[in-house]
């Protein structure tokens, strides 16, 4: 994307933008774009939590259904024609 | 690098009867590891699992199923007016599709996400790379190992 475009920032922000770009030895747009990389990068960054992973994975209770994942609308369905028609289903 | 996860992925993963619940806990384990980024789901994902998991007798589920989606710091993006009538006119093009994989597709062609964690082949037709089916095959020895002992059990 080429061209440029106007960013309105508080003076406290251009502040913290200006001393980046002392520390970077670069001038302020690049700075600017220096820190939406570190951005970018960031929200890229995850590492989830295992131990919660091992405990779903140690609950071995099934349903006795083998295809419900690859027939989501149609269980979805069947549940709410079966609701509609006044049959219980898991209510806990 | 994100990732989307759909309901045919955590459905999977929370039923060992399911079909697809190893390649299901193998996706979820390299999306875990940090392979794919930071993941995504969209609010219609978790009313369709919790539903699912109340229809196939597994409630109990549920509590621990909320608590990996908080725990693990899974994004949930909810369906605002504008993506949701973006879907509405999407879905009255194309009626046989689902809503929830319309606003799905939308989401991540906004958010320049690539890859979804699903078990429904129609999001390849979307230009998305999907994550499923047969992916337990993509892992190495050494994490077959590990995954092993969380189950409990062989799954060569």
């Amino acid at each position: 994307m080429s061209g440029s475009t106007t960013v309105r920032i508080s003076r406290r922000t251009k502040a913290r933008l200006e001393r980046i770009a002392l520390l970077l030895g670069v001038s302020l747009k690049d700075a600017l774009e220096y820190a939406v990389d570190v951005a970018e990068k960031h929200l890229e960054e995850y590492h989830g939590d295992l131990d919660l992973f091992a405990r779903i994975l140690g609950d071995r209770r099934g349903s006795g259904y083998r295809d419900t994942s690859t027939r989501v609308d149609e269980v979805i369905a069947e549940t709410l024609l079966r609701e509609y028609k006044g049959v219980k289903g898991d209510r806990g | 690098m994100a990732i989307l996860i759909d309901t045919s992925i955590y459905y999977a993963l929370l039923d060992p009867d399911d079909e697809y619940h190893l390649d299901a806990v193998a996706v979820i384990y390299h999306i875990l590891k940090g392979r794919y980024g930071r993941p995504y789901t969209i609010d219609y994902v978790l009313v369709e699992t919790t539903l699912l998991l109340k229809t196939r007798r597994l409630s109990h589920k549920i509590s621990l199923f909320i608590e990996f989606i908080q725990k693990q710091q899974i994004k949930i993006i909810c369906v605002d007016d504008s993506l949701l009538n973006e879907s509405l006119e999407t879905l009255v093009k194309n009626p046989r599709a689902s809503l929830t994989d319309i606003a799905q597709s939308i989401i991540a062609r906004k958010l320049g996400i690539k890859y979804i964690a699903s078990l429904d082949d129609w999001f390849s037709r979307q230009g998305l790379v999907v994550l499923g089916k047969n992916y337990t095959s993509t892992l190495s020895r050494e994490e077959l190992s590990e995954l092993r002992k969380y189950l409990g059990k062989d799954i060569d």
